[in-house]
């Protein structure tokens, strides 16, 4: 049985009136199937990871975040609808933010730079769902061959067409996927649990469960699908939405992509978008 | 249905049958030969019934609410293949992932079993090398249908009843399956309504969508393709979304379009309150920028007693920019109606050639269609 108090996830217990948390902005880079990858992420240390943090609040409390920009370049510290002005933190300099978040849901914060945004810097806020424990699906893919271009600030946009060559979720991708606890969702039988995913990527992705149904609790591309019972659903360019799964039968079972090039790494299958749904009796 | 066990069963069901113990069998296969719309042929792999031709798509499963349901597939072909129950939330044992299941290797049989508790659309696909079995071919429907033709208990009812599998592929890879590899650059160039296209959908009448106003048509949508599939609803058809993925929707809704995302299935209830002649058109978006990949347009008639693209008639060229020749073997009052259903104009034809002006057109697909039953498509440019 995992740990839901990763080293990643600043959880707060509810009930609580505010939570504080320092982020690094860090960009770096990295070898992915023997592809170089210029990544930029929003780090809980001041040690560049391609993963970036996974926060929880309960609704309505506090967030005051602290956010120390390590790139040469300036950043946003953005929220859809939320939060676009006043966000900016200077090169190698250092804002704070206080956020309230009122509605439950999964939220997802990026840097709007083309520097940023365009090479994984984003990461996941839930807010309430409690008392569930809660997963993390923070979805990206990109071009590895466009990242020096993006992170240096040479090019401001992906070239096109497109032609993603690696796809990650939490930074990381299969079978990796199963050695991060935020994306491999091990669980007991009769387990209830959220899942908060977000699309910060450059394409539209779509997620098929086996072995299991799950609740769309929210979604801020598709409202409308609340309380949908899908197995399969999709995850737009931007989105930030939550699921609910009941852990109802004993197995192992995949999650994907079910566009299924992502599920691949750097044209090898399997990898990519792809974990495990582990139910143990 | 085509299995002969099955069918027996399903002959023998009452309206409110109680449930039945189903077993299909199948094989895979890797040596389809397939007619693109455009006259070109390229391979495809795939399942077949035993005793019967490999199809593409795969034969399609229907059993109904609460049969045992066995699906017994032999591999005789060189590759190990797997059956998954899309949807279906089998244990994991009949799962058909390789890695989590078992694989069925050359030569092996192997037997998947679930209950078939939901009333909805399903799918059943090879799980191994998924991204390219797949584009290969190797998927086809299962259906599992409540009986006394209500889409779900409590549910609404239908007349009539059209399941569509929307599909794609590239012809490089198809043609030879090594230049899949690397598995991201695979990029469909042919899209598919259950294994047909283009032209193709107009030759088949058991694809067209047909009944008469006032009575409702059950469509079951599954999108199985690498791209997002568009429906936009003919006109004068109120469709109403009741189901996805083998649930009932909190709450129906109605629409004109409906986006299906790959994996996805919906069924939607199609009520026709007008005479309808046009068409159920299919987009196919890319998952990469959104652009449009390509389209196929299913045939819409209602209220028609019978749609027939008549031996008579013959339509040159097509597609046509200033003008058009029909000929046709007898006289008639034809009329003109856009994709949406439209109608948009009238000619009267002479027994033999009759030549149209249509410069004056927009651009797009039209059907032409005489009161006999009678009916063309023709695509002005």
């Amino acid at each position: 049985m995992r740990s839901f108090y990763s080293a990643f996830l600043l959880f707060v217990a509810f009930p609580s009136f505010a939570l504080d948390v320092t982020l690094y902005i860090h960009k770096d880079s990295s070898e992915v199937y023997g592809r170089i990858v210029h990544g930029c992420a929003f780090n809980t240390t001041d040690t560049y990871s391609s993963k970036s943090a996974l926060l929880r609040v309960g609704t309505g409390e506090v967030l005051n975040v602290t956010i120390i920009n390590r790139d040469t370049l300036e950043h946003t510290f953005t929220i859809d609808d939320v939060i676009s002005t006043g966000n900016v933190i200077a090169p190698n300099g250092t804002a704070m933010f206080t956020v309230t978040l009122n509605a439950a849901g999964s939220y997802r914060y990026y840097s709007d730079r083309s520097y940023g945004a365009l090479i994984g810097a984003g990461g996941i806020i839930l807010v309430g769902h409690q008392p569930y424990p809660a997963f993390y699906w923070n979805l990206f893919d990109l071009n590895s061959s466009a990242t020096h271009g993006l992170a240096s600030g040479q090019l401001v946009a992906i070239p096109t067409p497109y032609e993603p060559d690696l796809f990650f979720m939490n930074g990381t991708h299969f079978p990796f996927t199963l050695d991060d606890p935020d994306t491999y969702v091990d669980v007991q039988m009769g387990d209830t649990v959220v899942i908060s995913i977000v699309n910060g990527g450059n394409m539209e992705h779509v997620f098929h469960f086996h072995g299991f149904h799950v609740r769309i609790l929210d979604s801020k591309m598709q409202p409308e699908r609340a309380g949908w019972i899908k197995d399969t659903f999709p995850v737009k360019m931007g989105e930030a939405m939550t699921v609910m799964l009941v852990a109802g039968q004993v197995g192992t079972y995949p999650v994907h992509d079910h566009f299924l090039i992502a599920v691949t790494n750097a044209g090898l299958y399997p990898g990519g978008m792809l974990t495990l749904i582990n139910v143990n009796q | 249905m085509k299995h002969p066990i099955a069918i027996l069963l399903i002959s023998l069901l009452p309206l409110q049958a109680a449930a039945q113990h189903v077993q299909f069998d199948l094989y895979s296969a890797m040596d389809g030969q397939l007619e693109l719309s455009d006259g070109v042929f390229t391979n495809f792999w795939g399942y077949g019934f035993i005793g019967e031709a490999m199809t593409m798509p795969a034969p399609e499963l229907v059993v109904q609410t609460g049969d045992t349901v066995d699906v017994t597939m032999y591999n005789p072909s060189n590759e190990s293949h797997t059956i998954h129950l899309h949807g279906l939330d089998v244990d994991q044992v009949n799962d058909g992932v390789p890695q989590t299941s078992f694989y069925v290797n050359t030569g092996e049989t192997a037997t998947y079993s679930f209950v078939a508790k939901h009333p909805g659309t399903y799918l059943y696909h090879c799980h191994v090398t998924t991204t390219q079995h797949l584009t290969m071919g190797m998927y086809g429907l299962l259906v599992v249908k409540e009986p006394g033709y209500v889409l779900y208990a409590g549910g609404p009812g239908y007349q009539h009843e059209r399941d569509f599998l929307f599909s794609d592929l590239e012809v490089r890879v198809n043609d030879d399956p090594l230049q899949a590899f690397p598995f991201h650059t695979i990029r469909p160039d042919h899209f598919m309504v259950n294994g047909r296209s283009g032209d193709q959908l107009l030759q088949d009448q058991s694809l067209w969508i047909t009944a008469n106003a006032g009575e409702p048509v059950a469509l079951r949508l599954a999108n199985i393709s690498y791209t997002v599939v568009r429906c936009a609803f003919p006109a004068g058809g109120i469709a109403t979304v009741y189901m996805s993925d083998g649930r009932v929707l909190p709450q129906p809704f109605i629409t004109d379009t409906l986006e299906i995302y790959p994996g996805e299935r919906f069924t939607v209830l199609l009520m026709p309150q007008v005479d309808i002649t046009g068409t159920l058109q299919v987009d196919h978006y890319s998952m990469l920028d959104g652009t449009l990949q390509g389209s196929n347009a299913i045939p819409v008639g209602v209220g028609i007693p019978t749609l027939v693209n008549g031996p008579t008639w013959n339509v040159a060229p097509n597609p046509a920019r200033a003008e058009v020749v029909l000929t046709v073997g007898a006289g008639a009052l034809v009329r003109w109606t856009a994709a949406d259903g439209r109608l948009v104009r009238e000619d009267r034809l002479v027994r033999g050639a009759n030549r149209i002006d249509v410069s004056g057109m927009p651009p797009g697909l039209y059907m032409v269609y005489d009161a006999h039953g009678h009916v063309a498509r023709v695509v002005v440019d």
